[in-house]
């Protein structure tokens, strides 16, 4: 280069220097090169950029909005199971006589908010001729309260007006027999049949409903009853014993280790503790196979996003030959136009991601009234209720998978970037620019 | 009259093309040297390689059989003694093609500036010559106006000033005025003469053009691969 040949001085852009210009006259030229293909001056997109972003935006909010309501329902799901049943059962497989000593001992346990004794069985109900066979569970009224939150659950009558000669209903089993608070049923036990068997006379114990309960979650809802423990311990002769004692767990105890550390203290008794977790594994194995399944349908929206963001690409190669050579002709390395093709891969597949996270979040926030104008639309809005069991959509936000989801599609749309950039570096600068 | 400090030294150089068709040698023993601030024009008919000869004397093709060096140091292989050729390129030689290969997505400013950042970063100093240069060639307040909607002599205008930012020794302009009519590219040509002239840079200049070539210090014919020299 010769001497200074400039006669006068000037600033960057005229003495007008923002911190946008600075980056931009110190961004390296492969860099500046790729942002002004995506985003050229004088316009705000270019056509190929809008329409790549749009696409990547489109499957990141999609897949993101999905995971999050899988998520939820998972979730509630999951927090139903485990507050009907309580977080963990400790039981012996049959009648636990020494239940109160065990309850003694685990008292002391700071890990644990409340327990209550529970016997649980199968019995034969009736009301005006219609039978059932519903799951029963006897209660300890003092107690129950503590772990499950059966007030809650109760759409009628109260927790404290269940006694011997009174039953709740779960709702429907309540709407299957036609029942209602108030109604008598009756109950037949298996311990009937076997004095039945001895040519007993067999006279069932009438019940009255004094309450209907609603827990959200379809399979407790169906066929389940609560009678009281005593009563329990009555129709099933199980003198002062009990199947077994549910605990609720203080927040942020991991059930599992709690389990597995009890377990170990109780390694000399006949009591074993069973999480919720083992109990349901294959319920929650089920849901973690249906969100996976659905990630990996729902990805194949930004893998077509790719291709298409791979074949413009190839295409802007193709159609900027002669520039290429241009640009190699004035100073630039291959390889720096190969990362500069690559780069706007990146770019698009970064900020698609990023607007796809938020309008992912904001779809997410109006997702109720979105899903309310639609089932007003259709008039489903009965049967979306009756369906779902759930009067609004439940999410649940896991950062894992936010991170999973913006890793996964920047990783993909590099790779699109990939194949044209490797044209592009490929190409000797005189034949591109000898090139129609 | 040129300097006589040799900036560019090709000996015996030969450039043979194949193909599926057979052998072509494109070039045959050519022997030219360009001194400092001197203009040259190359004159032949189409497809008698004058801009094969551009694209080896400038690196971008490789020869087959010569020498070639840039202020003495020997150019070969990509190397230009021995250092990665792409960044010596960008300061030491200037280009100005007939289509103007500017970039659409840039503006005029923009384009300008574009073969500053190919050779290092921009500074005001620079961004102060790209505005000087964008007045002498009579396009000052058009900065941010989109090349494409300028007419073919702006935009040659502009690859002008492009190829002069970063005050190269040497331009190498292949038929600048090819896709220009009459009047327009006689401007566009006493532009070009004028600016080397006057930044004291070397030109080879391939034209069609007699009267164009008559304006250059020195008169080259190219023929059939063959560099003659007539003035």
């Amino acid at each position: 280069m010769k001497g200074n040949k400039t006669p006068r001085s000037y600033s960057i852009l005229n003495g007008h220097v923002l911190p946008a210009d600075i980056i931009i006259f110190l961004m390296p030229w492969y860099l500046y090169h790729a942002l002004k293909q995506l985003f050229p001056s004088g316009r705000f997109f270019s056509f190929f950029s809008c329409v790549s972003i749009i696409g990547v935006t489109l499957g990141v909010m999609v897949l993101l909005i999905v995971q999050s309501v899988m998520n939820g329902f998972g979730h509630e799901i999951r927090k139903k199971v485990a507050d009907f049943n309580g977080d963990v059962r400790i039981m012996n497989g049959g009648i636990m006589y020494n239940w109160k000593e065990v309850r003694d001992d685990l008292e002391s346990n700071p890990a644990v908010k409340a327990m209550a004794p529970y016997a649980g069985g199968v019995l034969m109900l009736q009301h005006r001729r219609i039978p059932a066979f519903p799951i029963v569970k006897g209660v300890d009224i003092l107690t129950e309260g503590d772990v499950v939150p059966m007030r809650d659950y109760l759409q009628s009558g109260k927790l404290e007006d269940l006694d011997d000669d009174g039953i709740f209903l779960s709702i429907g089993l309540a709407q299957s027999i036609g029942a209602y608070e108030g109604s008598r049923v009756e109950v037949y036990t298996p311990l009937m049949l076997e004095r039945m068997q001895r040519d007993e006379i067999l006279l069932p114990r009438e019940l009255t409903v004094r309450g209907i309960y609603k827990t959200g979650y379809g399979t407790y809802d169906t066929n389940t009853i609560v009678v009281t423990l005593r009563l329990m311990q009555e129709l099933w002769s199980l003198g002062n014993g009990v199947h077994g004692i549910s605990v609720k767990l203080d927040e942020g105890v991991d059930v599992d280790t709690f389990t597995a550390n009890l377990n170990k203290e109780l390694v000399d008794s006949p009591a074993r503790a069973v999480s919720w977790i083992e109990t349901n594994r294959d319920l929650l194995f089920i849901l973690q196979l249906e969100k996976t399944v659905m990630f990996f349908i729902i990805i194949f929206i930004i893998i077509v996003a790719s291709f298409s963001i791979a074949i413009a690409l190839t295409m802007s190669v193709v159609r900027k030959t002669r520039e290429i050579g241009l640009l190699v002709a004035m100073g630039a390395r291959p390889s720096k136009v190969a990362v500069g093709f690559m780069t706007q891969g990146v770019v698009i597949g970064l900020v698609g991601a990023i607007l796809g996270v938020g309008g992912a979040l904001v779809a997410l926030h109006f997702r109720n009234d979105v899903v309310r104008a639609l089932a007003k639309i259709t008039e489903s809005e009965a049967a979306f209720l009756r369906f779902y069991q759930f009067a609004d959509i439940p999410v649940y936000y896991l950062i894992s998978d936010f991170v999973l989801v913006v890793v996964f599609t920047i990783i993909l749309t590099t790779l699109a970037g990939l194949i044209p950039a490797l044209k592009a570096g490929r190409l000797k600068p005189a034949d591109a620019l000898r090139s129609e | 009259m040129a300097d006589s400090t040799s900036i560019l030294r090709a000996e015996h150089l030969s450039k043979v093309f194949t193909s599926a068709a057979g052998t072509i040698e494109v070039l045959k023993d050519i022997n030219l040297e360009v001194s400092q601030g001197e203009s040259l024009s190359i004159r032949g008919e189409s497809g008698s390689g004058k801009s094969t000869l551009l694209n080896v004397v400038s690196g971008l093709e490789t020869m087959d059989a010569g020498t070639l060096a840039w202020k003495r140091k020997s150019v070969a292989k990509g190397k230009v003694g021995g250092r990665p050729i792409e960044p010596i390129r960008a300061g030491f030689i200037g280009f100005v093609f007939q289509s103007y290969y500017l970039i659409p997505e840039l503006n005029a400013f923009e384009n300008i500036l574009m073969a500053a950042r190919l050779k290092g970063k921009v500074t005001s100093q620079i961004e102060g010559r790209a505005r000087e240069l964008l007045d002498r060639v009579g396009l000052a307040g058009r900065e941010k106006q989109g090349t494409t909607q300028m007419s073919g002599g702006e935009r040659q205008r502009i690859a002008l000033a492009r190829a002069l930012v970063n005050s190269p020794e040497l331009v190498l302009a292949d038929e600048p005025t090819g896709n220009l009519d009459e009047n327009t590219g006689e401007v566009v040509m006493g532009l070009l003469l004028d600016l080397c002239k006057q930044e004291h840079t070397s030109l080879v200049l391939v034209t069609h053009n007699p009267e164009f070539a008559s304006q250059t210090e020195s008169e080259y014919f190219l023929h059939s691969g063959v560099l003659e020299k007539r003035r």
